[in-house]
């Protein structure tokens, strides 16, 4: 496997959705290639990064009328 | 050019077992319980509504942001989206998460408002082009031109949830991910911040999956890039973040930096004129 066959298959190897048949090759590869090896941890710690961001908690002043609407269209149902 | 050492093999390692795995903790709550929110949901059941909203709200607003400029306009799609589901809710028929179906009706809601914005002569929606200058960008087949340019140096990083502690790092991501094309951004956000499965990703854009798998490439080399300048120096050397680990700290005083390009790699792009 050469390196720009790797490279168009690390998106599905992060994604763990590499072809069977693929696998050992592309093993191999990032094993052998030190620049397609790195660049493969980097491109993997990124997205497990931002698999990892925090959520920003923002207030919305709009909450009271949602809810005012939600009581609207299902208020008295089962109740 | 072959390493064949112990440190790669078991690094190499780490990282596909690390990808086979699932998540252990699930990005959201919503998974598992979604035909008991519902039901309390359509029965009127405002606890369940306000959890549903804390669970979503910054999320959606966070996704609205990449179709505007204006946070004033993403605060109205995002409002408009929720109205809808409370329209809604009755007739979803659950062919995707409730995650997704949310999701799918802020997009459609945010084409329509930033595009009315726009015709209204505000500038709120976002030009779709690089905005690092570069006009380089991947292509499959291409092999590295647009993702790296010199070797990559190895970082010597350790458990990103460690590193992730430290401030500067969480703001790194957040303007790479701010800074990156509207499409990249929207696919790099649904797919690796809010885990939405591909094909759903696929469903909310209304992208074909092969275009979705070129753009979450681009986008992940952009963040990837941004994490890299950040964490070298100006001389080019690799700069100890604040949360390293000692062993980290040793394995980065003691390694070399890679400079042999890969075998069959195309020229760079400066070389063939690009």
């Amino acid at each position: 496997m050469n390196c720009a066959r790797a490279i168009d298959l690390m998106g599905d190897a992060i994604e763990g959705c590499l072809a069977a048949n693929l696998e050992e090759d592309f093993r191999e590869h990032v094993e052998a290639c030190i620049p397609c090896g790195t660049y493969f941890e980097q491109l993997s710690f990124t997205r497990r990064a931002l698999a990892l961001l925090p959520r920003r908690s923002r207030p919305s002043g709009r909450w009271n009328e949602l809810m005012k609407r939600f009581k609207r269209e299902f208020g008295g149902e089962d109740r | 050019m072959r390493l064949g050492g112990r440190s790669r093999t078991r690094l190499v390692n780490a990282v596909l077992s690390w990808i086979d795995k699932p998540r252990k903790v699930p990005r959201d709550m919503l998974r598992g319980s979604e035909e008991k929110l519902l039901v309390q949901l359509r029965s009127g059941d405002e606890a369940a509504f306000s959890t549903l909203f804390d669970e979503l709200n910054s999320r959606l607003y966070r996704l609205a942001r990449t179709f505007t400029f204006s946070s004033a306009l993403a605060e109205d799609i995002v409002q408009e989206t929720w109205l809808a589901v409370i329209r809604g809710l009755r007739g979803f028929e659950g062919r995707s998460s409730v995650r997704t179906w949310i999701f799918s009706i802020l997009v459609r809601r945010a084409r329509t408002m930033s595009a009315r914005e726009k015709r209204r002569g505000g500038v709120v929606v976002h030009s779709g082009l690089p905005e690092d200058g570069s006009g380089v960008e991947w292509e499959p087949g291409g092999g590295r031109v647009g993702l790296w340019e010199e070797s990559p140096k190895p970082w010597h990083l350790d458990d990103p949830a460690s590193v992730l502690q430290s401030r500067e790092l969480i703001e790194v991501l957040e303007r790479a991910l701010e800074s990156l094309p509207e499409l990249q951004r929207q696919v790099v956000l649904l797919r690796d911040v809010e885990d939405v499965p591909s094909k759903e990703v696929c469903n909310v854009l209304d992208i074909s999956e092969t275009n979705q798998r070129v753009l979450l490439h681009r986008g992940r080399a952009r963040v990837r890039k941004a994490l890299d300048r950040f964490l070298r120096d100006e001389s080019g050397t690799l700069a100890p973040p604040p949360l390293w680990s000692n062993e980290a700290r040793a394995r980065a005083a003691t390694s070399r930096p890679v400079t042999t390009a890969p075998p069959d790699a195309p020229e760079p792009a400066h070389k063939r004129g690009l």
